[in-house]
């Protein structure tokens, strides 16, 4: 294989390798399906036609200021964000692959890749883009150690190599068989001294002080939010995208951790309660917490209540797969009832007592968090308050009172006895599930009919949210507290990795109910939920559930790999010690500086120092080079023009060129391509030849060609140009 | 096609010129302040983000610095340069400047090195050469060597002055520019461009001169007497001096001297108004004479404006000593030193410039020297040469 057909190869490799990388991470189908094909064949025809435009100069500077104004305007509708900059890159990327004429376009092309790749770290940090950073790696390495050779650049002197002397060794290697030779010892030798740097560089440590750069999410994916509004899609989807990782252990006495998952033990992850009907929405009535817990240190264990001694306790473990955005409080999924909670990020964790319901608030970014409870059985809450329930209806409390005296309760709570409740909503939840069917089509609704009503009375067809807001009520109107929570079903359990997986489709919708306790119940037909929840054993399924386990195992090892682990993993060296008392102290100052609104201040001084650096080092480093540049900027985004009065009048002979179809390789000399000219056209030959020398003169020798020579050749280039139009 | 004569090694360039100590340096460039702000912003994203692929990523940039710097240190520590003898160079032919390129490296190979040629005074140079005089060689192997060759088609004859010739590098990553550089003097004379004249130009010239007139101080088939010497047998007994025979009392033979051959001056004058081009034309004609006379074996001598006289002598050597004098010559505007009038060799002056003396003899004008030369018969490389003197006819209507 020639070097420029491997050069070919491998940095169109680079260019789909990024792209393919950075829609994997930002999800967006479209990218991939458009702008891979696109890239591939752009990069395919600049390929092909070697030095030449496949657009013309103005239509390229024309796509490229359009390109940047798109960009410009994106950012100021939506904010300077990695989704807006990355597609701008995108549209540089293919727009540079129509102006391929110089090696300086093609470092601009790698570049751009490069830009892509990390463009998508900052977005995901999901197992198939690592795994495309992986093999975008060598590929990497290799292109840009074939641009150092390539051939094209200097097909003049690559043919004036000669053989080499005679008493030379005769060790002669093909310079790209070296090429694979070097990529292969130099990508290994590159991630270890990365995995070192990886290993010794502290975390914590200045988080956020830029403000977020990575795609957020947590917000927008389904389930993350504290209010349902019935007839409108809210935690309901069908998007496979996984959410969490959940490993659900039992800590024994003797402090080891065994996971107590199986294929058939499904448990119900708390998110939000939501306890207030109005007009179709339910919303919570303290939100998501309320007292606040300092959790500045990234490893200390925060109690929430005192454990019971000889109950078991166990820890969930939750790995979100997206980072969270920053400042928005949003729910620590959990079992019932937490007794502590720890988390690997800077931030608040809030508890609102009333409902148990844990929250996050911090910086953003990954997030790693375990609960500990007691059991996964809930019956052991707090009671709730004694006062009754605000009866829903008339209508509904005959319903309900209808459904419950069928099997013999009394539906009046004066009368029932609390050890009757927990029949009672069990026959409502039985009535639910065996009358009603469930779809996850939203049913429309009329305009000025409650949904719930609509629910009971019309379709009796509906999906969980309309299962929990029927029983929710139905146990109102006969006197039992009630209430909707919102989370997540971990029903996908992976016996390889010892955990759960979490899709946006596991989120759910069910019901806590009682009057002495409060208990968890789930309306939702159970055929329905294990097949809406539980994938089918087939075949894709198996090797969807190995690719998980490969997946957690990324997340829990790599992603969430924080400061703790890297002090366990350092420890041994005696390193760690010092450096983690340092990184303590600096995360406290960091916490109480933003506590005291202060973070505002230091991380503009911070943004105004290295703003200030950067622009006086490349204002220093650069002047001499951009001052050549800056006349003619305006004009041309490429390759300096010839300045001077003999370099004007090459320009011209090189337009003139042009015209004729013979147009000079940016890689011959001028006086070179004079000389190749055909002999047929003597004049041209001679005339270019002249004007090649008087740039020349005026470029080597450094002096001003005689201005009657210049005047002559400008007149005979004048002259040629009229008998070539004519 | 008329042949420069063979190529006389430079008195002042050296045969081969020995490897001295080399300077390495690293350069700062523009790709390594680009992979600069690429580093810093990956560290300050990681920060900023905690995002663990990130400080992967800027684990690999700093191992890509790392192991650039590794790499690109241990090639071109051992590469070692030496300049080979230039081959002849003459107006409008490639010139071919070769650098040997070894690696005493046993592991690492030293790759896409570019090369480049300083000379001492590059404002002279580019006179001569196109400029820069830079090179590539993709590889040396380990314990292995190259020849890179540089190759320029000089425009203009003088002697190129060689200095410093640096290899610089910035594989594997092009992050940094790492360079070896090493002196090495070295001059390589131009010699004027040579091209055929026309048939007969120069015989009409030569045959004007007495042919065989003279006599030379060797024996010979000329008319002269050179003097006697004892018979041999074989030799021919018409030849046999009967007279001193009897007056020595041993058979001796008349021998002749040899012819001299036929001699030609070559002077060059220079007039007011010669342009720094019909300087360069009579030059080129002057050199083409030269040779064409050489291969006709004929005597040539050469008198130039400035005192430089070469007396007329036969031979590839002196032809080749006579083209060295042309190349190294500065134009002058004195006038030139004539040839003795007792010489009764032909004479052959060729102007520039309209106040040029023409002296006896031919003359020819370097403003119609398109008419002297034979141009059908060149051949591309010849075309160049032409082309390089600025030696082809001007266009119908143009002016030249």
């Amino acid at each position: 294989m020639t070097l420029l057909r491997a050069y070919t190869l491998v940095t169109g490799g680079v260019i789909l390798l990024s792209t393919s990388a950075y829609a994997t991470a930002s999800g967006e189908s479209a990218l991939g399906v458009f702008a891979l094909p696109t890239l591939a064949v752009l990069w395919w025809l600049s390929s092909r036609v070697g030095r030449r435009l496949l657009l013309p100069r103005s239509a390229v500077n024309l796509l490229l200021i359009a390109a940047l104004a798109y960009g410009g305007w994106r950012m100021f509708g939506t904010g300077v964000d990695i989704t807006s900059i990355a597609q701008v890159v995108v549209l540089l990327l293919a727009i540079k692959l129509t102006d391929r004429r110089s090696h300086r376009d093609d470092a601009q092309v790698i570049l751009l890749a490069v830009f892509l790749a990390v463009a998508a770290i900052l977005d995901s940090n999901k197992l198939s883009v690592g795994v495309q950073l992986l093999v975008l790696l060598p590929t990497l390495i290799a292109s840009i150690m074939l641009y150092q050779l390539h051939p094209a650049y200097w097909p003049g002197l690559e043919r004036a190599s000669a053989a080499p002397p005679p008493d030379a060794a005769p060790k002669r290697r093909s310079p790209a068989r070296a090429i694979a030779t070097a990529t292969a010892w130099a990508t290994p030798a590159m991630l270890g001294a990365a995995w070192l740097i990886f290993l010794i560089i502290p975390r914590g440590m200045g988080e956020n002080a830029f403000g977020q750069w990575g795609r957020p999410q947590g917000s927008t994916v389904t389930g993350f939010t504290d209010r349902v509004s019935l007839g409108r899609r809210n935690i309901i989807s069908e998007s496979p995208e996984i959410v969490f990782d959940a490993r659900i252990e039992e800590i024994r006495p003797n402090g080891q951790a065994d996971s107590i998952g199986a294929i058939d033990r499904v448990f119900y992850l708390r998110g939000a309660v939501l306890d207030v009907y109005a007009g179709g929405q339910w919303t919570s009535a303290q939100g998501f917490g309320s007292g606040v817990i300092d959790n500045r240190l990234t490893n200390h264990r925060h109690e929430l209540r005192r454990p019971v001694r000889q109950r078991v306790q166990i820890r969930q473990t939750i790995t979100l797969r997206d980072p969270l955005p920053r400042n928005q409080t949003l729910p620590l999924f959990h079992l019932f009832p937490p007794i502590a909670v720890q988390a690997d990020r800077v931030g608040w964790i809030l508890i609102e007592p009333s409902t148990m319901i844990l929250s996050f608030r911090g910086d953003g970014g990954q997030l790693q968090y375990a609960v500990w409870s007691h059991t996964v059985d809930e019956r052991e809450a707090p009671p709730p308050p004694r006062a009754r329930p605000i009866p829903p209806g008339a209508r509904l409390v005959e319903l309900a009172s209808s459904i419950v005296a069928e099997t013999g309760i009394s539906p009046d709570p004066d009368v029932r006895p609390f050890e009757d409740d927990a029949r009672a909503i069990q026959s409502i939840m039985d009535w639910l599930r065996t009358g009603f069917k469930y779809s996850l089509e939203e049913p429309a609704v009329p305009e000025g009919v409650d949904p719930i009503d609509h629910f009971l009375f019309t379709t009796r067809t509906g999906h969980c949210e309309y299962f929990a807001s029927a029983m929710v009520f139905l146990c109102r109107a006969i006197g039992i507290h009630a209430r909707v929570v919102t989370g997540y079903v971990a029903a996908e359990y992976n016996e390889a990795s010892g955990h759960y997986t979490v899709r946006q489709s596991n989120a759910h919708a069910w019901v806590e109910a009682g009057r002495v306790r409060w208990g968890r119940y789930d309306p939702t037909p159970p055929s329905d939920l294990v097949r809406l929840h539980r994938p089918e054993p087939t075949l894709a399924s198996r090797i969807r559930s190995w690719l998980d386990a490969v997946e957690y195992a990324w997340n829990s090892s790599f992603v969430a790999f924080d400061e703790s682990r890297r002090q366990r993993l350092m420890s041994p060296t005696g390193v760690a010690s010092s450096q983690s008392a340092w990184i303590d102290r600096m995360s406290r100052a960091m916490a109480d500086a933003a506590r005291r609104d202060q973070q505002r201040s230091i991380r503009g001084a911070l943004a105004l120092i290295i703003a200030a650096g950067a622009i006086v080092l490349a204002a220093v480093l650069l002047w001499p080079r951009l001052r050549r540049h800056i006349p003619r900027l305006g004009r041309s985004f490429g390759t300096p023009a010839p300045s001077g009065p003999a370099g004007r009048l090459y320009t011209q002979l090189l337009a003139e060129l042009n015209r004729r179809g013979l147009s000079k390789p940016f890689w011959r000399p001028p006086i070179d391509h004079a000389d190749a000219m055909p002999v047929t056209d003597p004049e041209l030959r001679a005339l270019a030849r002249d004007i090649s020398s008087l740039y020349y003169e005026q470029r080597f020798a450094g002096r001003s060609p005689d201005q009657s020579r210049i005047i002559q050749a400008r007149r005979r280039l004048r002259a040629l140009g009229q008998v070539q139009r004519s | 096609m008329a042949h420069a004569p063979a190529h006389r090694p430079d008195p002042v360039a050296p045969a081969q010129v020995p490897a001295g100590r080399p300077r390495r340096r690293y350069h700062f460039h523009w790709p390594g302040l680009v992979f600069l702000v690429v580093v810093i912003f990956l560290a300050v994203g990681a920060i900023n983000s905690q995002n663990n692929l990130l400080f992967a990523s800027l684990g690999l940039a700093i191992g890509a610095l790392l192991l650039s710097g590794f790499m690109s240190g241990s090639a071109l520590m051992g590469l070692r340069l030496a300049r080979l003898p230039a081959t002849p160079a003459v107006v409008g032919r490639p010139l071919h400047l070769r650098v040997e390129l070894r690696n005493a490296s046993r592991v690492v190979p030293a790759m896409a090195l570019h090369l480049r040629e300083s000379p001492a005074d590059p404002s002279q140079a580019a006179k001569i050469v196109q400029l820069p005089l830079t090179g590539f060689c993709q590889m040396v192997a380990p314990r292995g060597g190259e020849i890179a060759v540089i190759t320029r088609r000089p425009t203009r004859r003088g002697r190129l002055v060689l200095g410093r010739i640096t290899a610089w590098s910035t594989f594997p990553f092009g992050l940094t520019r790492k360079s070896v550089s090493i002196d090495l003097p070295q001059s390589v004379v131009i010699l004027p461009a040579v091209l055929p004249l026309r048939r007969g130009v120069l015989r009409g010239i030569t045959t004007a001169a007495r042919h065989g007139t003279g006599a030379t101080s060797k024996p010979g088939a000329g008319e002269e007497l050179f003097g006697v010497r004892e018979y041999v047998p074989g030799d021919s007994p018409r030849r046999i001096a009967w007279r001193a025979s009897a007056r020595t009392g041993t058979l001796v033979v008349r021998q002749n001297a040899a012819p001299s051959p036929t001699r030609l001056w070559i002077t060059l004058s220079i007039g007011q108004g010669a342009s720094d081009r019909d300087v360069e034309r009579a030059v080129a004609l002057a050199a083409s004479a030269v040779a064409a006379a050489i291969d006709d074996h004929v005597a040539v001598g050469l008198a130039l404006p400035g005192g430089l006289v070469r007396t007329p002598r036969q031979g590839q050597s002196h032809g080749s000593r006579l083209l060295h004098d042309l190349a190294q010559w500065s134009p002058s505007m004195a006038p030139p030193p004539w040839p003795p009038s007792a010489d009764r060799a032909a004479r052959l002056t060729i102007t520039a410039g309209a106040s040029a003396q023409a002296g006896h003899g031919a003359v020819w004008r370097a403003e119609r020297a398109a008419e002297m030369f034979d141009l059908s018969v060149l051949d591309e490389s010849g075309l160049v040469a032409a082309g390089a003197l600025d030696l082809l006819p001007p266009p119908p209507g143009r002016a030249p």
